[in-house]
């Protein structure tokens, strides 16, 4: 029953008090939430973290939700607020995406086992080089080539829950693009 | 036409990301892939957006699509401020709360104990005044058609023959013989007006066939024809008199 209301009407219902309809929310958005955390912070571990965060605080201000917005929109800006968070406390602990460089942080990259071992090594170090160039991004920029990526959502979409205008969707990915192209032909990668 | 310091444009940047994306329609792709074919600065281009897109691609595909997707827990604490916004506050407030679904089984039992206690008081009532009217043996008929409207005299004998040593010798049962009885009709005032009867102090007394001691051969006297002389029952000044008999 839960299944065929739209996440305005479980809003309300949570609002209200029913948990199974913000549970329900979870359900639908929590796979997109989690592409986007790892997206904007580049860890496995930090962006199960950065969606929990964002959930429970999405719980705790669902009287601030006024049904103005969609509740993707919602959603989206307290998660990327939250991944905001996430990487100004890591950069108080000095930790941030130059820190991949030596690969001793946890990775979840597991190349194919048909390459080389000089393959397996060139691809793990343009994964971290990929990784650091989107860090570096700034967050607008970033935030629209991580939805169209992680999350694959159309143009459409990603307009409709930024609230922006589609032209300036298309707009902000083609700089994003065209910054990321001229970061990775910076850094070319040393075949060991 | 795109160029390197993109100072001239095509106006096609919007259509790269889209014909990258393949989310352009059939004429848009169309449309630039001619283009294409004639600007190799937005082929340039292309190539190059087309490459980091990939890179982004590749990364998602080798570090993210084979994660699972955590296990999100909400702490799903009651919260009074959403409790005191939603409910009002109000002893009518209150009493609806108690047959709220949650809490349906202590309304429920609140309201047995009100009803049973209801019914016990009824009970009571009842019991204690069927005991008074079944000690009173005396109903009420509150009908005028019920008996008769003469007062019967039960503790007074009467005797249709007369002497006062016939009383003497054969003590008659108390109950009048002599005069003409309307059956009491108490079974229908009961059904009639129960409450009527319930505690009420009966003035007629209860004449059942049983105790009627009627000489079936002694015919009752008509009342227009009575005369005095005629009358052999005992009186009180009879009993004044030095010879006793009628006057």
């Amino acid at each position: 029953m839960l299944k065929s209301k739209t996440d305005e009407q479980l809003v309300e219902l949570a609002k209200s008090g029913d948990s199974e309809a913000f549970g329900e929310i979870v359900r639908r958005w929590e796979r997109k939430i989690f592409a986007l955390s790892f997206g904007m912070l580049g860890r496995e571990d930090d962006a199960g973290d950065a969606a929990q965060e964002a959930f429970i605080a999405a719980y705790r201000n669902l009287k601030n939700f006024r049904g103005e917005a969609k509740v993707s929109s919602w959603l989206h800006r307290i998660a990327v607020n939250q991944c905001l968070t996430t990487k100004r406390r890591q950069k108080t602990r000095a930790e941030d995406f130059l820190d991949a460089e030596d690969g001793s942080e946890e990775r979840a990259f597991v190349a194919s086992p048909l390459l080389s071992p000089a393959k397996k090594a060139e691809k793990a170090e343009r994964m971290v080089l990929v990784r650091q160039a989107v860090g570096a991004l700034p967050t607008d920029l970033r935030q629209v080539i991580v939805m169209k990526e992680f999350e694959e959502m159309t143009f459409l979409e990603i307009s409709e829950t930024l609230e922006l205008p589609l032209s300036t969707v298309k707009s902000r990915l083609y700089t994003a693009l065209k910054q990321l192209r001229m970061k990775l032909e910076r850094t070319p990668v040393e075949v060991v | 036409m795109l160029t390197n310091g993109n100072k001239k444009k095509c106006g096609f940047e919007d259509e790269i990301v889209s014909y990258l994306y393949d989310e352009t329609g059939a004429v848009g792709r169309r449309n630039f892939e001619s283009h294409l074919m004639d600007c190799s600065a937005c082929t340039d281009e292309f190539a190059a957006v087309s490459n980091a897109r990939f890179a982004v691609f590749e990364w998602q595909k080798e570090e993210f699509a084979q994660l699972a997707t955590p296990r999100i827990v909400i702490p799903y604490e009651p919260r009074a401020d959403l409790a005191t916004a939603v409910e009002p506050v109000g002893f009518l407030a209150g009493l609806r709360g108690l047959f709220d679904f949650p809490r349906l089984p202590m309304g429920l039992a609140a309201a047995a104990l009100v009803i049973g206690l209801g019914i016990g008081l009824v009970i009571v009532t009842t019991s204690g005044d069927e005991q008074m009217a079944s000690n009173s043996h005396l109903i009420i008929p509150d009908a005028p058609s019920a008996v008769s409207d003469r007062p019967v005299q039960a503790s007074v004998p009467t005797v249709n023959s007369g002497d006062p040593n016939e009383i003497a010798a054969n003590p008659v049962s108390n109950e009048p013989v002599n005069r003409k009885i309307r059956p009491v009709k108490v079974a229908e005032n009961r059904r009639s007006n129960p409450g009527r009867q319930i505690g009420a102090v009966s003035r007629q007394p209860a004449i059942k066939a049983s105790n009627l001691s009627l000489n079936k051969t002694q015919k009752a006297p008509v009342l227009s024809s009575y005369d005095d002389s005629d009358d052999k029952s005992l009186r009180l000044t009879d009993l004044f008199n030095d010879g006793g008999g009628t006057e």
